[in-house]
This record gives structure tokens, sequence and C-alpha cells, in this order.
């Protein structure tokens, strides 16, 4: 009998001891599910932390707010003493840097990412050329959730545009990884609207240069698996050809000449035909080999042209330098800089156009 | 010396047990401290240690098969009865140590990943109190914890190293065989670590039914445990960057990060719950395996040794200084190398050779 009340007792204790357990209850939290940090004055940043704001009966609509300070978490709670309940990151989704952050240096901002267990590795990045707080605060998208709204637009392009795979752990995979620099989106406001313009390139966490969204369809092919992206193809005699790739594939191979590293990248690129528009202005029937070989000599130039771009900016974010490693045992990363900018690199295109839709 | 066959278990459970003492919160933070110096050759070293854990086992077995009893008979049948038990002491102290390493190990992630503000000794008693239910169920019930342990979360958890696999970067692991020997020796040194707690054998041997028939399961268990850990270690590297890796303190918890559900978006609290069966399941067959030695060694009642064991857990885990904690796992390594790879095999070089020459005489 002593024994069961024993047993009770002590059931009850645990069961309070339970409530030693913080809870975050769904509406007496503010969810940030996006952010965004530009600098201001000289060494501070200027953070923005969106979260949305539920009301019974009400549609949802989005609350934006901006403090200045010197580290993000500073930030948040600097917004903590303004807002009714607790600011937490668990559900963040949306990380975007201004460009003048982003030229300056993110580490100090990522880090934050990094460091906290709540928030996951899928955080979609993003610099903003501009002001990221600008972009977050665009009326249009008061009632819609920007934060959501942006990732599903990254993701979406990820998916089935021209944008390379990037979140927060291939830019960490990528600023860690010796012989390799990080991409990411870049993003503009345009008019009411926001726009991917491009890729943005880093040396190190340092925005360097970015490429246009022209060239997005190459650096796809280069650094990822390319499937449903769209190239128009302006031809020689004004031929107008538009592809969409089914699958493709890229193969790097390093030879080491005279002690230097030379490279053979070979993309091999499945497509079908989506749009074709000869200068005679007549219907014609699709020469497909022809216009592969052409297609070839054109998708080489403009990979070269970028490569170009790259050596001059010395960034890296095709990891040649990590493919050199792989394959060269006595890889020294200093010497590897310096050869860098005058390293050889070959181009084989094979393009097979598969398909010409249901006519010829 | 053999066990009462009602508190026997089957042969073919061995390897549950196997298992079960080797898989613990080891297994989400080794990735880092083997690749420290051997880098993503790492992987190579856990075979290889995994080698040398097969070979304990058939060290362990020949020792105990030819006194067919634990490590204490064998103890009190070379030292006689008062040096015998000083020296099972010793390794009754390792059991309890490693049982208390695992607690502090898994406290730590669940205050770091999921309650940031919970009371350590909260955490400790519950996980005991579950751990001395279990351990007072006997032998028999320790085994079916095991099972359970691997049936459900472990196979699991296995299916998902799917997700980070589908983005691996597989050329990551090239050149393969680009570090020295002595590099290659010392991610060795560090996986034995992890590989550690087939020890526990050396406890529960009477209590396998027909236990020279259970050698092959428990060499299978080893094999296993040993794939798994190196699986788990190429699919962490292959995840992240080098440097990268050598910044994250637990890489396979930091792996569920990205695994995103459309019902669940933080997927690292379920797993960490789902942990919570395995590490409970080692603690209570280390705490048998002390309680155990200590109610042999002293003649007192395993309840109480048990009772004792987990009160100094709990203080131990409420007011441990973290330069202690890390002393602790040195000091772990440095037994489990000395006493199983160093000592136990010369007990039975000493117990072959005296049986021998007792005949000849």
């Amino acid at each position: 009998m002593v024994n069961r009340l024993v047993i009770w007792l002590f059931l009850i204790l645990l069961l309070s001891g339970c409530s030693f357990l913080p809870t975050n209850i769904v509406n007496e939290i503010n969810m940030s599910q996006g952010v965004g940090y530009d600098l201001a004055g000289k060494k501070g940043i200027k953070g923005t932390i969106v979260f949305p704001i539920f009301k019974k009966d009400k549609s949802s609509y989005n609350e934006v707010k901006t403090a200045l300070g010197h580290s993000s978490k500073e930030i948040r709670t600097k917004l903590n003493n303004e807002s009714r309940y607790p600011l937490v990151s668990g559900q963040l989704r949306l990380a975007l840097y201004g460009k003048k952050l982003a030229t300056n240096g993110i580490n100090d901002v990522v880090d934050t990412l990094n460091r906290d267990p709540s928030i996951g590795s899928l955080v979609q990045m993003a610099v903003v050329d501009g002001d990221a707080t600008e972009l977050l605060k665009i009326k249009k998208y008061k009632l819609e959730n920007v934060s959501i709204y942006l990732q599903e637009l990254l993701d979406q392009n990820m998916q089935y545009g021209l944008l390379p795979r990037t979140d927060l752990q291939t830019f960490l995979f990528q600023y860690f990884q010796i012989g390799q620099d990080p991409y990411l989106p870049l993003l503009k406001k345009a008019d009411s609207n926001i726009r991917i313009t491009g890729l943005a390139i880093f040396k190190d966490d340092q925005y360097v240069t970015s490429i246009s969204r022209k060239d997005l369809f190459i650096f796809k092919t280069l650094v990822d698996k390319n499937r449903n992206g769209l190239r128009q193809f302006i031809l020689e005699n004004r031929d107008k050809v538009v592809l969409e790739t089914i699958n493709s594939m890229t193969k790097y191979k390093v030879k080491i000449v005279n002690g230097r590293p030379e490279f053979s990248i070979y993309l091999k690129i499945k497509a079908k035909l989506q749009e074709f528009a000869p200068s005679k202005k007549q219907r014609q029937t699709f020469d497909k080999k022809k216009y592969q070989k052409q297609v070839e000599q054109e998708l080489e130039k403009s990979a070269l042209k970028i490569i170009t771009h790259f050596k001059n900016h010395q960034v890296d974010p095709l990891g040649l330098g990590a493919k050199y490693k792989e394959h060269y045992r006595g890889f020294n990363e200093k010497q590897w800089k310096m050869y860098y900018p005058n390293v050889k690199v070959r181009i084989n295109a094979d393009v097979e156009i598969r398909q010409t839709g249901i006519i010829d | 010396m053999q066990a009462n066959t009602r508190h026997q278990v089957s042969p073919y459970l061995v390897f549950f047990i196997i298992y079960n003492s080797q898989v613990g919160v080891g297994i989400l933070g080794f990735q880092r401290t083997i690749a420290e110096k051997a880098g993503y050759d790492a992987w190579i070293g856990v075979l290889a240690a995994g080698c040398l854990v097969q070979a304990f086992i058939w060290v362990s077995y020949k020792l105990l098969g030819k006194v067919d009893g634990d490590i204490i008979d064998v103890h009190t049948i070379l030292f006689g009865n008062v040096l015998g038990k000083l020296f099972s002491f010793f390794i009754i102290i390792y059991y309890w140590l490693a049982s208390v390493s695992v607690l502090l190990g898994f406290i730590e992630i669940v205050q770091v990943w999921m309650f940031p503000t919970i009371p350590s000794w909260i955490l400790s008693s519950l996980l005991l109190i579950l751990v001395y239910y279990s351990v007072s169920g006997g032998f028999r019930a320790i085994v079916g914890v095991s099972f359970i342990s691997f049936i459900f979360p472990q196979l699991l958890l296995i299916f998902l190293y799917i997700f980070p696999l589908k983005i691996a970067h597989f050329a990551n692991l090239l050149p393969l065989m680009n570090h020295s020997f002595m590099d290659m020796m010392d991610s060795t040194k560090s996986s034995m670590y992890t590989l550690a707690g087939t020890e526990a054998l050396l406890m529960y041997y009477p209590f396998i039914r027909d236990s020279k028939a259970s050698r092959k399961f428990a060499h299978l268990g080893v094999l296993f445990t040993t794939l798994l850990y190196t699986v788990s270690s190429i699919v962490s590297f292959t995840f992240y960057s080098e440097k990268e890796l050598k910044t994250t303190i637990w890489p396979e918890l930091s792996l569920t990060k990205i695994i995103k559900l459309s019902f669940l978006e933080r997927f690292e609290y379920l797993y960490i719950s789902m942990y919570l069966i395995i590490v409970t399941s080692l603690i209570a067959l280390l705490l048998w395996c002390s309680s155990r030695g200590l109610k042999k060694i002293f003649c007192k009642k395993q309840k109480y040794t048990l009772l004792i064991l987990s009160l100094i857990s709990v203080v131990i885990s409420q007011f441990i200084p973290e330069t202690f904690k890390e002393m602790l796992d040195k000091m772990i390594t440095q037994m489990n190398l000395y006493i199983f790879y160093g000592y136990i095999p010369i007990l039975l070089l000493v117990i072959t050779f005296l049986r021998r020459s007792n005949q000849n005489g």
C-alpha cells in the first residue's frame, strides 16, 4: 500500500517535472520566416525580419520589421522589444543579403544560421541587387507571404528553370570546400516585382562578380544536372532555335601537363526542340545534324566566355580546384591559386536533339 | 558457472546485444574525430578498427570458453579471491564510466538541440528510471530492449541516409589513401572508441545458452556495426566538405537538418527522440554489467548496487564540470584500449599457458 502511494507521488512529481520543458505554442510566438540583411553605416548591419500574423476570422498578413545592430541576434533582440510574442527562428526559410553587405562578406551573418540548431539546412539564400529590406517591404506582398513567395520562386526555378541548386547547405559546402567558391541567386526589385537577374559569385564569403541570366543555362549545365532548362540560340544565318534540355551530364577530366593542370570538360546534353524559326520565314524541316553542330559551337563559346570571366576575377565557382585536388595527390592550394588565372580549359559539347516535338 | 537456463537467452540474440553495446551517441559525432588527422580516408580506419574488434571477440570467446564463466570468474581462478576481485573491480568501474559517458553525451545533445534550459538531473533521472526498470527485469529484459532498439529506430534510421545521399559528392573521397600510415593509425584508434562496447560480452557470456554456437552471431553483430559506422562516415564525408566537417560537432545529427517532410519541418526532434531508445538500451546493458559485477564482488543484492550506481550517475550528470567531461571520454578511450586490447589478450595467453603446463605436469 505504502509502496503504491510512493509510486503515485513519484509519478505526479514526474509529470509536473515535465512542465519544466519549455513549450512554444503556435499562436503565442512570432515565427520569423524570412530575414534580410544590409550594410548600415561603417560596420553595422540593418536587419529585417518578416513574420506572418494570424488573426481569428481574418486573413493573415505579414509584419516586416527592421532594426540596426552589429549582429543578427542583437537585431532579433531589438525587434523582440517591439513585438507581442517572442520571435523564434525555427521556421526560417529565406535569408537575403544586400549587395553592399555581400561585397563586405556575409560570413558573420551566415554563422548564426549555421550555428543555431533550430534552423534547417534548406534555408534559401540569395543576394539582392540593391537593398534587401526594400525588397521584403514591397507593398504588393503585404498580404501574400513574401518569404514563402520568394522561397517558392527560387525553388521552382531550381527545379524547372535555369538556377543551379543552392541553399544554406550548398553554400556552406562550397564555402568550406578547398578549391571552390560559392554562388547564390541574384534578385532584383524591378518596379514592384521581384526578378531573378542572375547568379552572384563569391570569393570566400565576399561577393565579387555576377553572371547574367543569359549565362545561367551554361552555368547550370556545368555545375548541376540541367533538366527542363530552356535556351534560345540565334545562329549564324539568323536562324532561331530554342531548345529545352531533357537531361545533361558533365564530366571533368584533369590532365597534368608539365606539372600544371589542364581541364577538359565534356558536356553531354539531350534536348528537345521547342521552337524553330528559320530566317527564310517559311516552314522548313528541321535539319538535326546541321543545327546540333552549330548549337554545340555556340555552347562551347559561351562556356569559355564565363570561364574566362571567372578566371579574370580569380573566382572558381565550378570547383576546378577541388577537381584538381581529387586528381592530384600533391595538391597545394597556394600553387593552385597561382595557376588558376592561366589554367587551360577545353570544352567539348555534345548536343543531341532527341525530339522535335510532334512535327519535324 | 553457467547461469540458470531460465535466465539465459538464445544464441542468435547475441547479434542484437553486440549491436546494442556498440551503437550509442558516439555514432552521432564520431565522423569528426576520426577525420581529424586522416581526413577523408578515415573510413578505411573504421574498417581496420572493425577487424580489431573481430579479433577481440575471438579472444574473449576463447578466454571465457576456457573457464565457462564471466571475467570475474577468470580473475578469481587466476589471481585468487582478493586480488582477482580487485582486478575485476577496475573492469566494473570501466563499464560504469562508459554508461556515464553515454548518459552525459545524450543529455548534452538534448540540451543543445531540443531543450536548452532543462537541468541535467531531470533528464538523467528520467532516463535512469527507464534504465532501472529494464535492468530490474533481468538480463532477458535487456536483450528485449536491445532487440527493439534494433528493429524500430535503427533500421528506420538507416533509410534516412537516402536524403543526404541524394546530394552526395562522392568525389570528396578521392584521392584514396592520401594520408600517412600514422594518420591512418590515428583514425583507427579514434574509431576504436566508437566501436567500443563489445567488452560487455565479458560479463554476459554465461547468460548465453549454447555459448559456443553464439560466436558466429557475435562476429556478425560486429560486422553489422562496422558496416553501419563505415556507411555513416562515408555519408557524412560525401555530404560535408572537409573543413566544414571539422567545424560540425554532431555531423550525423546535422545531416537530419536537410530532411523535410510536408507534415514535419524539423526532423531532428523526432530523430533525437528515437535515439532515446537506442541510448536507453545501451545504458541498461552497461549498468547491468556493472551492477552485476558489483553484486558478485561484494556479495550484495543487484537491486542495491544498481540503485547506488544510478544515483551516483544522476549526481554526476548534474554537477560534472565541462572540462571533466572531456577528460572522462579520454580516460575511457585509454582504458578501453589498454584493458581490452592489451590486458585481455595477455590474460588469454597466461591462462592457455597455465592450463597446458597443468596438463603436462
